[in-house]
């Protein structure tokens, strides 16, 4: 024992718990005869307020400088007991909780044995905690304000709950509007309640919320930083259309001469060059897009700005960047649909009686290509609908899991078709496997759909189905017969949107076997990620409906506010690694092998950095270090070895 | 002492988040647990120096055990790989030094295997008992005379 150090054992008894089986009393008078040791006691629970009082006074009387508890496990009370010793005025790191009855009284029958290896664990114990070190709390400044990126229903249901007088969201959209993939239904499931009626307050309220910086039409470009201290470079896209002259009066459309496949229509219609996203999209502001415009490609058409009768239009628009800090980072990119044509024998091309579900929901939505009017390309009513599950869902071939909510969606836009009287007699088949319908009020609705006369043929894999267009038809092969339907609707799978991959890669984030963000944990902790300040919701981590969007979205707003409050500092992980800048030969084998990417390299002086905020000290840097520069706090080289001394 | 009544040392070092607690719940579940088996906890299995599994070798232990979070379960999100990599690489070293490889064992037990944790201990034990003791100097003569 160093010199000067006075140490104080404190053994548990936890009623019988303990005393049952270890023999505590010898025990103690064993440890009374260490060098250094001031005192050894024993009482019945130290975790009760008279146990606490306890360890408080010997501390106090015997002026101790360090404390070995022989109690239970740290996962119950090391912090209960790190609290005593601050309050009795030592550094809370100068006490050792040794598991003497998990691991000890609980798992040994011989009282002997039992006795003899508490006695190994607490001399370990006295080795180590003379070399405990004090270490003191930090705090950091940190800014609340905070980045969700995606502006579908669980980014807005997000910034809407985040946004107040202190705390500034910035919230960025790619697309044009906001709204994310909702803006494309008529109706939801199961009420089939109005979906732009339910959703676009809900975008007006961001739209007006003085404490929401909407950047739509942009892209976030770069983020670097740590949980308080985030830096994010945000590229506005030129949108040729000033927004604050725009009336959304729609005269610029019709004059434009170019034509293309509208991606917001899932390119079943088409849009202009000068386009709004859909319909009543909110902000009602068009954008012209570059790729397709004449004038981007060397001609003089000025067709659009000559119909504005507001001089909104602005050829000269410019990207713009701009930089801005925040302490927290959402994201929300959300997904998009499985490409069908990664089946062969579904025969799925563009321009036939096949449709994506989402393109089928287009279809029948008053925005939509047709304005609701369920017709074929021909213009003709449908008589048969044929409507396939699980189309590259729970196939290992494809995606190995269940998208949640295409079942649903299926039996929606059936009901939808039916009660709207959309086409009178026709006959709507649904080809499934096995009905995943969880929420409330569905099974209702599918019963009703059986006794309209829906019909459901239960096949044992939809993804195994031969489509054949013919004559204005498809010929949909089944095991074991053959129907004809005038349309096919193929419920894809809902997959991770590709063009979040980058953002993924720029936070550091870990993608799951089928490309979803892997959050901290499925279901405890469902929003936040390994990479702290960072949190990932709606079905950018797991395919959901709107409601579990927007339960998350509400989620990660609650996370985020109860962590990082506006003015006050931020409280950092103490048992981090440090580096010695004398030993370090700046060889960079720690940046590689940190899991956090918490540690830099200041070529200045040539040698690595350890960003104190990032680090979570597990401390694996330090074994690959070849220098021995780093050092781990509270589990040094030098503790570990002196622990493992003393239970050999 | 006779051969049959040895009991090994063995040293098990185990990570904060996952076999901490599988061990404590096997204490809880009052499993059974080979009192020779004795745990230092480290934060990850990734700050498990292979030069702390040497260095218990040296100071009389007869077997080492590293227990970390399963694959993909990782608190510190990767530390366990690194820890089987520098496992994957000690291990075949210790012919060198004349320790069997079944000394040192490396495995995954969760927070809630108390069962894993009480087998493993176990059958570890079991097997380091079969091996018999590791007598070090003996270990370090023949080294020595091999590099000679």
């Amino acid at each position: 024992m160093k010199e000067k150090e006075r140490l104080g054992f404190f053994l548990c008894e936890c009623s019988k718990n303990i005393s049952g089986t270890v023999d505590v009393h010898t025990i103690k008078d064993e440890l009374q005869k260490l060098p250094g040791v001031v005192t050894a006691e024993v009482t019945n629970l130290y975790c009760s307020a008279e146990g606490k009082a306890e360890i408080i006074e010997s501390i106090k009387n015997n002026n101790l400088t360090k404390v070995v508890i022989g109690g239970c496990s740290v996962k119950q009370h090391e912090h209960t007991f790190m609290k005593v010793l601050e309050e009795a005025g030592l550094n809370p790191y100068f006490m050792q909780l040794v598991n003497i009855r998990e691991h000890v009284a609980w798992v040994t029958e011989d009282k002997e044995k039992a006795t003899a290896k508490a006695m190994a664990l607490l001399k370990a114990a006295y080795n180590r905690v003379q070399f405990h070190d004090a270490f003191e709390k930090k705090e950091i400044d940190a800014t609340a304000d905070v980045l969700v990126i995606g502006g579908g229903l669980a980014g807005c249901e997000a910034a809407l709950n985040l946004a107040a007088e202190d705390r500034k969201v910035y919230l960025v959209e790619t697309h044009p509007s906001l709204g994310g993939q909702a803006t494309k239904y008529e109706s939801s499931f199961p009420e089939l309640e109005c979906c732009s009626c339910m959703i676009l307050p809900k975008l007006q309220e961001v739209v007006e919320n003085p404490n929401i910086e909407l950047l739509t039409y942009s892209d976030v470009e770069d983020v670097v930083g740590f949980f308080g201290n985030f830096t994010a470079t945000i590229n506005k896209k030129a949108k040729y259309v000033i927004p604050d002259k725009c009336i959304g009066c729609n005269e610029c459309l019709e004059p434009c001469p170019v034509e293309v496949p509208n991606e917001y229509d899932d390119f079943l219609g088409k849009r202009k060059a000068i386009h709004f996203q859909v319909v009543g999209a909110t902000p009602y502001i068009p954008v012209i897009d570059k790729e397709n415009c004449l004038r981007f490609k060397g001609e003089d058409c000025t067709k659009c700005r000559d119909a504005c009768m507001f001089e909104a239009i602005n050829y000269d628009d410019q990207d713009e960047k701009m930089e801005i800090s925040v302490g927290a980072v959402v994201l929300a990119t959300g997904f998009e649909s499985f490409d069908p044509t990664l089946i062969p024998n579904l025969n799925f091309s563009s321009g036939t009686e096949i449709y994506t579900a989402l393109q089928f929901e287009r279809l029948i939505s008053n925005t939509g290509p047709t304005s609701g009017q369920l017709v074929k390309r021909d213009g003709s009513k449908p008589k048969s609908l044929v409507m396939v599950h699980c189309v590259g869902s729970r196939d290992k071939r494809y995606k190995n899991y269940c998208s949640n909510v295409c079942c649903s969606a299926l039996l929606k836009m059936s009901s939808q078709i039916l009660e709207e009287k959309m086409a009178e007699g026709i006959q709507i088949t649904h080809l499934y496997r096995d009905m995943t319908i969880g929420s409330t009020g569905m099974e209702n609705m599918y019963e009703k759909l059986k006794e309209e006369g829906v019909r459901f043929l239960k096949i044992p894999n939809p993804n195994d189905i031969s489509l054949n267009q013919q004559n204005g038809q498809v010929q949909v092969t089944l095991p074991e017969k053959t129907i004809t339907a005038d349309m096919v609707v193929l419920a894809t799978a809902m997959v991770p949107n590709k063009k979040a991959e980058k953002l993924i890669e720029m936070l550091m984030l870990s993608k799951d076997e089928q490309g979803f963000v892997l959050p901290t944990h499925r279901k405890i902790d469902a929003v936040s990620t390994p990479i702290e300040g960072v949190f990932v919701i709606g079905s950018a981590n797991y395919p959901k409906d709107i409601t579990h969007s927007i339960i998350d979205g509400a989620g990660a707003a609650g996370k985020i506010t109860s962590e990082l409050k506006p003015g006050k500092k931020l409280e950092v992980e103490t048992l981090i690694s440090t580096i010695d800048e004398e030993k370090c030969s700046g060889c960079k084998t720690c940046i590689s092998i940190c899991p956090y990417k918490a540690i830099g390299y200041d070529s200045e002086k040539g040698i690595s950095i350890i960003n104190e905020i990032l680090c979570r000290g597990c401390g694996t840097c330090v074994v690959a270090c070849p220098s021995n520069a780093i050092t781990a706090r509270h589990f040094e080289d030098i503790t570990i070895l002196a622990e493992l001394g003393g239970l050999l | 002492m006779t051969e049959t009544e040895f009991q090994p040392k063995i040293v098990a070092f185990v990570c904060n988040w996952c076999s901490y607690g599988g061990a404590d719940i096997a204490g809880s579940k009052r499993l059974q647990v080979p009192s020779n088996v004795k745990l230092i906890r480290v934060m990850c299995s990734g700050r498990v120096d292979p030069e702390f599994v040497l260095e218990a070798f040296r100071t009389g232990a007869d077997g080492v055990m590293i227990l970390g979070c399963h694959p993909n379960d990782c608190h510190y999100i990767e530390g366990n790989y690194n820890a089987l990599k520098r496992y994957t690489i000690l291990k075949p070293l210790l012919d060198q030094f004349n320790i069997e490889q079944d000394r040192l064992y490396l495995d995954w037990v969760s927070a809630s295997e108390g069962e894993k944790f009480a087998r493993v201990t176990k059958e570890v034990s079991e097997r380091i008992t079969q091996l018999g003791p590791l007598n070090w100097k003996k270990v370090m003569d023949t080294h020595q005379s091999r590099e000679v």
